[in-house]
């Protein structure tokens, strides 16, 4: 009977580790297999982010319709940089504020109306940004 | 009896083995499985909202744009049953679509899309169909300024100043040119000095070169 007994913990033991190994052995080369979410091997590849410019104007936008004669530009640069606005009336040499915002108040022509604002860059080199605007008293509906 | 006795203890202890493994092996797979699953539903709702944000915006934007007036100025390219295409200074072709409700000014008066002509310029009011397309509410021929005043910005360093005549020499790509004052210029001569480097707008008319504003800037 202990014999038996001996044998049969012998044998267990030893069915145990067959599955157990077995076991193992699955989950490696589960585990092994590439994932979809697995990014440690993705590349990255970096975008190229657009050229930030020197000069923006943020309003009024492109090809807006105004009817008043009278608006307020703004926009952004670098911090203290001189800026000069060219209107079809106005012409401005402005300095931006410490955070980089500048603002105007510019006439309108009847019809269009190109804006141009200039940045002089410390190199002494310039850029631009321009936008059309049409002034119309009268708004078609 | 005996054979039935080995029969119980080999299946009490593989039954055991085999539990205590499972357990194991279900908090292996726990560990890699579970948040592979949880990631891929992340990424599907993800990719389920941006796709509904991205066709909410551009719906929103549709009807945005179909209230919003925007002017387009430009030369007609051509004209082809209620159709208009134009070059604009911006340079690609703009397709201008017209309906009975659009209107056309020519010289002043009301007319038909018939009265205009190709190299024709026009300011065209209407809104966004697409990015490159405007339903015109107004389409206005203009006159084309055959002598038109440009304004520029430069930097450059004064070469002289005659106060009498209103004058200032500029060095421009070491040669001096003379500006003129513009009636409305505000630059004060008696403030400027040779040698000084200012940041200035410039106009040039009938092949005359003006200054209309200056500012004195610091060199390094």
């Amino acid at each position: 009977m202990r014999k038996e007994v001996l044998l049969a913990v012998i044998f267990g033991v030893l069915l145990g580790a067959i599955i157990l190994i077995g076991i193992n052995l699955a989950n490696n080369s589960v585990s092994s297999l590439p994932s979809s979410n697995d990014t440690s091997s993705t590349k990255t590849v970096p975008t190229p982010s657009p050229a930030k410019k020197s000069v923006e104007i943020i309003s009024p936008q492109n090809h807006a319709v105004i009817s008043e004669k009278t608006i307020s530009l703004s926009g952004k640069a670098t911090p203290d940089a001189n800026l000069t606005i060219i209107t079809e009336i106005d012409d401005l040499i402005i300095q931006s504020s410490a955070e980089g915002t500048f603002s105007a108040q510019i006439n309108l022509i009847a019809g269009e109306n190109t804006i141009t604002v200039t940045t002089l860059l410390p190199d002494y080199s310039t850029e631009s940004e321009s936008i059309t605007i049409i002034q119309s008293t009268t708004l078609p509906e | 009896m005996k054979t039935n006795k080995l029969i119980f203890l080999l299946t009490f202890l593989f039954v055991i083995l085999s539990a205590v493994e499972g357990s194991h092996s279900t908090s292996v797979y726990a560990a890699t499985a579970t948040p592979s699953a949880t990631q891929d539903i992340q990424d599907k709702i993800k990719k389920m909202v941006e796709e509904n944000i991205s066709s909410t915006e551009a719906s929103l934007r549709e009807k945005i744009n179909l209230q919003i007036l925007v002017g387009y100025v430009g030369v007609i390219n051509s004209i082809n049953s209620g159709n208009i295409t134009i070059d604009s200074k911006e340079g690609p072709l703009i397709q201008i679509t017209t309906d009975a409700k659009t209107t056309f000014i020519k010289s002043g008066s009301v007319t038909k899309l018939s009265s205009l002509a190709l190299s024709d310029k026009i300011i065209v009011i209407g809104t966004l169909i697409k990015d490159d397309i405007i339903l015109a509410k107004r389409v206005a021929v203009v006159q084309v300024d055959p002598n038109p005043m440009t304004s520029s910005t430069l930097v450059a360093k004064i070469s002289s100043v005659d106060i009498k005549k209103k004058t200032i020499g500029l060095n421009i790509n070491n040669q001096e040119v003379l500006y003129t004052l513009t009636k409305k210029s505000t630059i004060k001569l008696i403030d400027l000095k040779t040698d000084q480097t200012i940041f200035a707008i410039t106009k040039k008319y009938e092949g005359k070169d003006y200054l209309s504003r200056a500012k004195v800037i610091q060199l390094p």
